[in-house]
């Protein structure tokens, strides 16, 4: 009964208008930039105004579209409403050292030292680049096409971690920052209103952290979507990379399976079959486990790459049509 | 009415049993009697965080006989479950251990008040009585003098002076006794093997000595 209601289809999130962070994600190799790609480019048919991110450094949107992406917003050749950015985190952290580095501050370098322990300081880096564009240009929906090491989930998690640590080293500084201030008084003629300054742009940061934590937890305005192949380990992932998310709130209610074999009946191919069977084995398991709560899109893998805006638009159907294999 | 010499001795003789036993002790022992005996709703927390281990243990167990290779859905609807039971059983230790805590802290105050809070009371009260009178003439003017302080009667024992004397016999005497039974348990336990001693010495086997042997809480 309920399996009537949840259709094997994204079209809930494009029916969806309040969304505005979508996340695509799993691990490794699974087709994540495909389906983000092809989500986006449906999105825009749809909206005003789509962003598509991806933080992987491995330049995926640019080899997807043929287009160069980089840090600023570009409009895609071909899709009117959508644009694309290609973050790369390694770059950011190496402005932020030669930007610190500039200032001879005891008390700078310090703090430089606290901010690069952080957990998930490339994380950090993103979600600031992020936050710069965002704030500047007006976008209805953004995509999320996530790094393949997995490492989403240490991002999404970040707004937490950084408000806790933002709010120790608030706790810290009104403490010892008087203190300090007058060892370091000595050699840092100016540096106490830099560190005045500096506290002060911490707690507005941590004051959009707030705000942008409420809003990954709102099921209106963000959701992620998993990616996977029906195969052991990508399953065994994509439940832990859910359980993880529910723990966080984050809400999830589609699972993409994708590069499902479909051989023809008078296939004669020993390695189709076999992969058939084991492929359609665990497709049964996803259903079972997932079906009430969660939309299970099932993508075909095709005789050819997905490369290209109009090879993207082609398989970008199949998340609203579902796929009808064939049968001969 | 009991005579105060001794009221003195049952306080200090009292103390130092407990303080032998160790408040810690006496009130995880309390504890325990309590959550067994007593229908609290620490007791039914208890109750319910074994019922919850023990169904955590069958599920556990049941999903590590599936496979999650070939019964995926089952081994992950398992899964969840038992992290769900591991949940539970966190938030019921939490709860017990507050409650443990709260427990053995009003332990904690009676066995104050019935001790230190006695000495003070019993101190107070007879500050002015003489425990019991020296023969005249025994001790020189001043020590007759130091055991009536503070407010006694010159020449008599005043209920501090014997406080300090009762305390240092009976502490002295107390842990003593303690030490000798747990010496003469330990042995016990030593006992049964002077056989294989002597053969094990034949055999050119030394003893190694066991460093906290006879030693017992």
């Amino acid at each position: 009964m309920e399996d009537e209601e949840l259709a094997p289809t994204l079209q809930n999130i494009l029916d969806q208008r309040s969304l505005r962070w979508i996340f695509v994600g799993g691990k490794g190799g699974v087709g994540k930039t495909t389906t983000s790609c092809s989500l986006a480019v449906q999105l825009a048919q749809r909206r005003n105004n789509v962003l598509l991110i991806s933080t992987d450094p491995a330049h995926n949107l640019s080899d997807a579209f043929g287009q160069q992406f980089g840090k600023e917003a570009r409009k895609v050749d071909g899709i009117p409403n959508l644009s694309a950015m290609e973050i790369d985190p390694s770059g950011s952290i190496q402005e932020m050292i030669e930007q610190a580095n500039a200032q001879n501050n005891g008390m700078s370098n310090i703090m430089q030292d606290l901010a690069f322990s952080i957990p998930g300081v490339d994380e950090a880096m993103s979600f600031a680049e992020v936050m710069k564009q965002v704030k500047s240009t007006d976008f209805d929906v953004i995509v999320f096409d996530t790094a393949p090491t997995g490492h989403t989930l240490r991002f999404l998690s970040f707004p937490t971690v950084l408000e806790k640590a933002l709010a120790k080293v608030s706790e810290l500084s009104g403490r010892f920052g008087p203190m300090l201030n007058g060892l370091l008084g000595a050699q840092a003629g100016g540096g106490g209103g830099a560190d005045g300054d500096m506290f002060a742009k911490l707690e507005s940061m941590r004051a959009t952290i707030n705000e942008v934590n409420t809003q990954f937890k709102d099921p209106d305005l963000t959701t992620f979507i998993c990616v996977c192949i029906p195969e052991f380990l990508s399953l065994y992932e994509t439940e832990r990379m859910i359980q993880e998310l529910s723990s966080y709130h984050i809400d999830v209610h589609c699972i993409v399976v994708n590069q499902l074999l479909y051989p023809a009946k008078s296939s004669t191919c020993a390695q189709c079959n076999a992969r058939y069977k084991m492929q359609q084995k665990y497709v049964e398991q996803i259903q079972d486990l997932y079906e009430g709560d969660f939309h299970i899109v099932k993508l075909p893998q095709l005789t050819d790459e997905v490369r290209g805006t109009e090879k993207i638009k082609a398989f970008s159907q199949m998340l609203i049509k579902p796929y009808v294999p064939t049968s001969e | 009415m009991v005579s105060v010499l001794w009221i003195v001795i049952g306080v200090v003789v009292f103390s130092a049993v407990i303080s032998a036993i160790g408040s810690d002790n006496l009130g995880e022992y309390i504890w325990y009697l309590w959550i067994t005996f007593v229908p609290s709703k620490a007791a039914r927390n208890v109750k319910q965080l074994r019922e919850v281990q023990r169904e955590a243990i069958a599920v556990s167990t049941e999903r590590s006989n599936t496979s999650s290779q070939d019964e995926f859905a089952k081994w992950a609807k398992l899964n969840r479950k038992v992290d769900k039971l591991r949940g539970e059983i966190e938030k019921l230790n939490a709860a017990i251990s507050t409650q443990r805590a709260f427990f053995k802290s009003q332990i904690r105050r009676v066995i104050w008040i019935s001790t230190t809070g006695m000495k003070i009371f019993v101190r107070i009260k007879y500050r002015k009585v003489a425990v019991f009178w020296l023969p005249k003439g025994m001790f020189p003017g001043w020590i007759e003098w130091m055991l009536s302080l503070t407010s006694a009667p010159k020449g008599s024992v005043s209920v501090a002076a014997w406080f300090m004397i009762t305390d240092y016999a009976i502490k002295g005497a107390v842990v003593f006794a303690i030490t000798k039974t747990a010496e003469f348990a330990g042995a016990k336990r030593k006992m049964p093997a002077p056989a294989a001693n002597v053969s094990e010495k034949k055999s050119g086997l030394e003893k190694k000595s066991i460093p906290n042997e006879g030693k017992t809480k």
